[in-house]
């Protein structure tokens, strides 16, 4: 903000002063810089509509659909709850029987690996990838929600 | 000096709903997580019921569909009366339950990409349209249309930004929490929180452009 003429703001400082989330020093800075500055008044006067016209649409939800779903969340509550065990039970057991197959190969014969088939089992790694993500998410959430609560 | 230019801000800092959420304050947290615990009958439901709107609105605004954004609210209740017992009262429910909604749905934002990419999965198009309900039916059929356009091209442009950058748009500009929130919502440095939020406005200002010129 020092040497007016040539320093002009960083839209990143302009984006902040919107928001209200520059610190005193600093937004007296750039408020002092903008009454003198055309270019960046001009910038943030854009910057300015953009942001005022971005409402995001609003759900307006009646009290009987509030009251249905806070029953149906209660509802949900009071059920026993699943134990995943049984997914990685699932994913052990699949494990060994790959494991298991492919040990029973017998020796020296080599599967016939054409382009489909490379390509399906790239595609069976990125389910598996998948699967193997959203359940260590869950996992990962949950034991970051109990270390906060 | 333009005399708009340092007051406009404080205006303009859209601070609505977070502190509405914060208004249970400590001492109405602690006695509605005795009444939770004891299991008092209805207390789970009335909480839900007082946080519903806004959950599934803060849900909405992060996956923009309305079916996706009840069942990740409901996830988020269900989370926080699994955690009852070890709920240590660090932040207020409210808090507690914008952080859980806000990464279940940075979660399904990211799942979303990635079958979409591997399934080039689209969209069912004629699932209700939320838009409709949140009609204003003191406005002019034409104002609700244009509204109504408006609005889908938002929720058209946030889907271009990335799980986080839309997540930390979302959680500042129409919640209204500070920059110092997010990070701990989100488990981000501050710094980087700016930076996603820097990049978001980059992407939204270019791909709603014509708007912005048609306004002005």
């Amino acid at each position: 903000m020092k040497g007016k003429e040539v320093m002009h703001c960083h839209t990143e400082d302009l984006l902040l002063y919107y928001y209200g989330e520059l610190a005193g020093q600093r937004r007296r800075e750039l408020a002092e810089h903008l009454s003198v500055c055309e270019s960046c008044r001009k910038e943030w006067q854009r910057l300015q509509r953009t942001l005022d016209g971005i409402a995001l649409p609003t759900l307006k939800l009646d009290s009987i659909e509030t009251k249905k779903f806070a029953a149906r969340v209660a509802e949900r509550a009071q059920r026993p709850g699943r134990n995943k065990l049984w997914l990685w039970g699932g994913a052990l057991t699949a494990s060994a029987v790959l494991a298991l197959t492919l040990m029973a190969r017998p020796p020296g014969i080599v599967p016939d690996q054409g382009p489909s088939l490379v390509a399906d089992a790239a595609m069976v790694q990125e389910l598996d990838l998948l699967q193997n993500m959203e359940l260590l998410e869950e996992l990962d959430l949950l034991q970051g929600l109990e270390g906060q609560g | 000096m333009n005399p708009q230019a340092a007051t406009v801000v404080v205006d303009h800092a859209p601070a609505q709903d977070y502190s509405a959420a914060s208004e249970l304050d400590d001492r109405c947290d602690k006695i509605l997580l005795e009444q939770l615990r004891a299991g008092h009958p209805g207390a789970f439901e009335q909480l839900v019921a007082s946080q519903a709107s806004r959950l599934i609105n803060l849900a909405y605004r992060l996956v923009g569909n309305r079916a996706e954004a009840e069942e990740i609210a409901q996830e988020g209740f269900l989370r926080l009366h699994r955690s009852l017992e070890s709920f240590r009262g660090d932040c207020s429910i409210a808090s507690y339950l914008y952080r859980i909604v806000s990464r279940l749905a940075i979660d399904h934002l990211r799942r979303e990409k990635l079958r979409r990419k591997l399934f080039f999965f689209r969209r069912q198009e004629d699932d209700v349209d939320p838009l409709e309900m949140a009609a204003d039916t003191a406005a002019s059929p034409r104002d609700n249309l244009q509204a109504k356009e408006t609005g889908q091209r938002l929720l058209s442009a946030l889907d271009r930004l990335s799980a986080r950058q839309r997540a930390v748009f979302v959680l500042r500009h129409q919640e209204g929490l500070p920059l110092k929130e997010i990070a701990a919502a989100l488990k981000l440095e501050e710094g980087t929180v700016k930076t996603h939020l820097h990049r978001a406005v980059r992407c939204l200002r270019t791909e709603l452009k014509d708007l912005q010129e048609d306004r002005s």
